[in-house]
Order: C-alpha cells, then structure tokens, then sequence
C-alpha cells in the first residue's frame, strides 16, 4: 500500500482524537434506544454539520426519546415545545413584559433560546408559528420587540412529525421544509428489536444516558468536519445527483420529467456536501467517498423534490425517484 | 258351362285391368305438385315469392323444371333458392323451391302451370302445377306537389381494398424519399451506406485491451496516478458490467464488493478487487500517492483478476497453461 498524502494523514489522525465522543454518544444512546441506527447517525450528521432535522414517523417509535436522550448526552440548554394550534409565535421566541420593579418592559425569553430544541408535532401551529421557528432557525436569531438576540452555540432543532394524521393540521410550506437539511423517515423496529424493547419495558427497565459531551467540543468537531477533504470528482457526483432531480432527462432518466415539478435547490447540493463531510466524520474518515454521498442522500433530498399529481396517481414517491436516480448516476 | 264362362270372363277382366292401371301409372297418380303465390298483387317492381312443392313416394323420380331469367314473358325471376326436401311420412318425400319474381309493368299477368317431369323405367309423364296469376299496380301520384328531379345515387364510403393501393403508392414514395435523405447524409459524411456490425467482443477481451492501452498510456509515470487509477477501475468495473451483469459503473466501492462477494466468495479473487478497489478509492478521493512498484502491481492484479474470472466457456476453448497465464500477464504489464 502506498502513502497517504500527508494532509489526509494528519486529519485522519485529528479526526480520531475529536471523534471518540461519537462513539461515546452513541453508547449512551443505545443504551436507552434499541435499534434505530439510522436515526441516531441522523442525529450525529445534523448535530456536526449544523443542520435541523425533522422526524417523520408514526407515533411509538421512540422519536421523542431519541432527542431526549441525545439532549441528555450534551451538557446543553435543551428544550421541548409541543406545538398545538393554539401557540403563538411569542410563546416560542419570547416577549417583553412591564416589570413593575424596574418600572420597564423587560424581555422574556422564550424555550427557543436552548442549545437542542425539540419541535413536537411541528405541523399541529398554525403558519406563523411555524415561520417564527423557521426564521430562527436560518437565522440564528431572533427579535423581541426592538432587540435582537443571538440564539446559543450549538443551536439545533429536531422537529417531528406525524405522517398519517392529517386533519386538522397546517402542512409545512416547500420553501421552510428546505431549511431542513434531513428529513429522516423513521421506520418500524425489527421483530428482534421489539422484543428488547417490550422485556425492557415489562422489566421496568429505563437506563438513563449520561452527559459526556460539551457543547465545546460539538464546536471543535464540528470545525473538524468542515475540513474534511472533499475531492472534485465527489464534488461533481454531488452536483449530477442534484441536477438529475431537476433535469432527468439529461441523466437518461426521461421517464422521471412528468413526474417531477421541482428539483432539489442549490441548499440541497450545499447540505448534501456538508451531511456527507459528517458522515464520513463519523466513519474516522478525513476524506468522503462516494458511499457516504449515498448514505446520506435520501434524507437529504426526499423532502426537497416536488412530485406532480401524475407522480401521485402512479404511486411514485421521492424515496423511489432517488433510489433510481442513485441507481443510474455514475459513480466516479 | 255358363260358370266356366263367367270364370274366364272375370280373369280376362282382371289381366285387362292390370294391363291398364300397371304399377307407374299408380305411382304418378300419388305425386302431387303445387305452385303458389305468396300475394297475387305486387307493385311495380315489388317482389313476390312461388313456392313450388312436389310430394311424392320415396321411389319415385321427378324432376324440376330448369328456370332461365323469365319465368313467364314479362314476369322475371331474381332469385332462385336450392332444392330442399324433407320427409312428410313413412314413404313420403316433399320437395321445395322458392322462386323470387318481379314485373316491371303493370297490368294482370298470367303464370302458366309449371311442369314437372315424372319418369320411370317403362315411361315418362309430366305433373303440372295449377296456373297462377299476379296484378302488378302501378305507384299512386300525388299531384298536389310539384314536380322534382328522381333521386340522386346514394353516395357509399371508400372501403380499404379501393384505397389501399394509393396507401402502398404513399408508403413506397415515404420510403424512397427517406432512403434518399439517408443516403445524401451517408455520402456527405462519406459513411457506408450499410454499416457493418462488427461482432462485440467478450468483456474480457476488452478488458484486456483497455489495461493494455492503460499501460501504453504511462499515466503514472507522467504524475497523472489520480487518472490512472479512475481508468484502472473503471475498466474492472466495466469488466464486472460484462461478465457478471452487476451495474458496477453505478455501484461505490462497498457494493460492487458485496455483489462480487455473492458471486466469487472470499477467495483469492475477491481479494485481489478487493485491495484494488480501497486503494484506488485512497487515490481518487483522499489524494493518495502509491509507489510505483504498487501501481505496476495493480495493473498486474486487475490483469490477473480478469484471466481468473473470464468466462468458463471461453477458459474451455483455450485454456491456459500456468506459464502462458504468466506470459499473457506479463505481455500486458
């Protein structure tokens, strides 16, 4: 074998020292959770790539427990809204209220100013308090009458939500869904899985996550992760994976035009590169390669492509479009 | 004596009545033959229907009469039905035909009896029919409203079989003008008019060849090691394409390894891509730099892997020796 170029080296070695807490959060976390590997190297990829996640599943898979256990594992501000139809924006951000001591407005923050967020049922609040959480969530800041505030570093929102009821709920518009950078479907545990989980229960037994991390040190990874080495020819499968969804057509992929009406916007290139410098990050890789594009590529694109109503009728799903796409898309 | 007489005049009667009345001329008194008008008053060229019916023993032969155009001066057949005949009892048989007639003329017209031939052996009769006759009126005139033209032809719709020859005329002239459009861009471009197939050659052979050309092309030696192992790869992972039918070319690293695995298992082969494929992954996407010993010997392991792995019909027809195995390899390094 060879030699490693010796920047590579040299990060692949940083790379080990700042990525054992990986390991260690992982740990705690299954120690509480069993199974849903996906959801938790999810988490790890928005968490170093500072990025937002939103959680699709039905309810019982542990979407909430998930976040709260992660939540635990960093020695950070954590906070969860429930988000019903009656919240208002200023519940979220906070307002000024008459202090009668100090004979002024005073500001009052609101749960938004934590380190993890949890968005509970994001779709259940009506548009505007959706924005307010959007806004802040590009942001990173938010407005309290005539004050601006940084929110804290890390700052990341989780937000669920429920995928089979939907009456009675506000639908989050194309443009804010794209402020996600993953959307992660959860899915049902394997047979075997349930099982622990069911003897757990029955047992009694709820194992409690430890705080191992700073937010210290998700800063220093996180600085890590952007200097991940990301050669042209990813650069350029990235880009082709992206263009397909826009023009299929270019990428013999003819019989996805009609199906399509939107293609993934430049944020999804953008949050495609950084989620695959993550992942790679948590493989103990100073370099991505094309397997880690395809790892994180579902939850980066399935909620940034709009499908037409001839896609519907046909049954074609998002998740169908980028398995054929990645299954036609030249590797380099 | 008188009683003699009497005898003898009794049996001379009796042969006498034999003689008269023989067994034909019973027969023909039992045929019987008809001839009817559905209506005796048609209009001007109207239809009407003559049923003609014989009734006979079942021995017995008579024949119909042949009818040309006319039955009858004026009066004219337009269709004739086949002869039917079915059985009216033990020995009875009934014949039967339809005659259609028309007249184009008015007035009372008489058909005569029609005549049907009885014949046996000793003589021959003919049976007739009793006569019919048929009115034909002529269309009653409205002249209260004036007078218009007679009414034109019906006009009917082309069929396929008068059109189809113009069809054939319109695709042969398609077809003449695109042969010579194609022929003007052949000779234009100064390509053959019929091209050739060229037989594909197996995976392997091209293979093969492009690791050939690979080594011709002295990429690493020129600095060019990031070129040279996306060539390397993606002449084994079009082999794979080729002889194993994997989608290696849109396959990463990791999945042609497990497609190759389930194929190969963890032998010396699997092994040999194996190393190949994380090297050349080491060099394409983390800036590797192999010594040059191990950039030979990776072209001589996707050589190897290649002979190893060809086509067993292909090692059948021309298997190589241990020695010519290391000579192919070492042509080609």
């Amino acid at each position: 074998m060879g030699e490693i170029a010796f920047q590579i080296r040299e990060l692949n070695e940083k790379i080990e020292r700042e990525s054992a807490f990986v390991d260690m959060i992982n740990n705690e976390i299954r120690k509480v959770i069993v199974g849903q590997k996906h959801l938790i190297d999810s988490l790890l990829v928005a968490l170093l790539s500072d990025g937002h996640v939103l959680l699709e599943g039905v309810p019982g898979l542990a979407k909430t427990l998930a976040v709260k256990t992660l939540a635990d594992t960093v020695e950070a501000g954590f906070a969860r809204i429930q988000f019903t139809p009656d919240l208002l924006p200023a519940d979220l951000i906070g307002t000024m209220i008459y202090s009668q001591k100090k004979e002024e407005f005073v500001v009052r923050k609101g749960p938004l100013f934590a380190n993890l967020i949890l968005a509970d049922e994001i779709n259940r609040s009506p548009a505007k308090v959706q924005s307010a959480l959007l806004e802040a969530m590009q942001e990173k800041q938010v407005t309290i009458g005539s004050h601006s505030f940084e929110l804290p570093e890390p700052f990341m929102v989780l937000a669920t939500q429920n995928p089979i009821e939907q009456e009675g709920t506000y639908p989050l518009p194309e443009a804010q869904v794209d402020r996600f950078m993953l959307k992660v479907v959860i899915t049902y545990p394997t047979i075997d899985e349930e099982k622990l989980i069911v003897r757990e229960n029955l047992n009694m037994n709820f194992p409690k996550a430890k705080m191992i991390v700073k937010p210290e040190d998700i800063k220093k990874a996180r600085n890590v992760v952007k200097e991940v080495y990301m050669d042209e020819k990813i650069e350029q499968y990235i880009l082709d994976i992206v263009f397909a969804t826009r023009f299929p057509a270019q990428y013999k992929l003819e019989q996805f035009s009609s199906l399509i009406s939107y293609g993934g916007s430049p944020r999804a290139s953008i949050n495609l590169a950084k989620a695959a410098k993550a992942f790679a990050f948590i493989r103990r890789r100073g370099y991505v390669i094309p397997e880690d594009v395809r790892a994180v590529c579902h939850d980066v694109m399935r909620h940034r492509i709009g499908l037409t109503y001839e896609a519907e009728a046909e049954n074609v799903t998002a998740e169908d479009i980028i398995t054929e796409i990645l299954n036609n898309i030249e590797v380099p | 004596m008188k009683k003699d007489l009497r005898i003898m005049k009794s049996i001379i009667l009796i042969i006498g009545f034999i003689i008269l009345f023989d067994v034909d001329t019973v027969v023909a008194q039992l045929i019987r033959v008809h001839a009817t008008l559905d209506t005796n008053t048609i209009e001007l060229g109207g239809h009407v229907n003559m049923h003609l019916s014989v009734e006979k023993p079942a021995e017995a032969i008579v024949e119909f009469p042949v009818f040309n155009d006319t039955l009858y001066e004026a009066v004219e057949i337009r269709r004739k039905s086949k002869l039917d005949s079915s059985r009216a009892g033990r020995n009875i048989i009934i014949l039967k035909q339809q005659l259609t007639l028309t007249v184009f003329d008015t007035g009372l017209f008489y058909i005569p009896p029609v005549p049907f031939v009885y014949k046996s052996e000793r003589f021959v009769d003919t049976i007739r029919s009793a006569a019919n006759y048929l009115e034909v009126r002529s269309f009653p005139v409205d002249t209260t409203y004036a007078i218009r033209d007679i009414k034109g032809i019906d006009k009917v719709s082309l069929s396929f079989r008068e059109i189809y020859p113009f069809v054939l005329i319109a695709l042969g002239l398609i077809l003449i003008v695109w042969f010579a459009i194609y022929y003007y861009k052949k000779r234009k471009l100064n390509e053959p008019i019929i091209a050739r197939v060229r037989p594909v050659d197996p995976p392997d052979v091209i293979a093969l060849n492009e690791l050939e050309k690979l080594k011709n092309e002295k990429l690493w030696q020129q600095g060019k090691t990031k070129e040279y192992y996306s060539r390397l790869t993606e002449i084994i992972r079009t082999y794979l394409e080729g002889r194993y039918g994997i989608m290696a070319l849109e396959q990463t690293s990791f999945e042609i390894l497990l497609a190759v695995h389930d194929i190969l298992g963890t032998g010396s082969n699997y092994t040999l891509l194996k190393n190949m494929l994380e090297l050349s992954d080491l060099v394409k996407f983390a800036k590797a730099d192999p010594e040059p010993g191990e950039n030979m010997n990776q072209l001589e392991n996707a050589v190897g892997f290649v002979n190893n792995t060809r086509h067993q019909q292909k090692e059948e027809a021309g298997e190589l020796s241990q020695d010519q195995y290391h000579e192919t390899v070492t042509d080609v390094i």
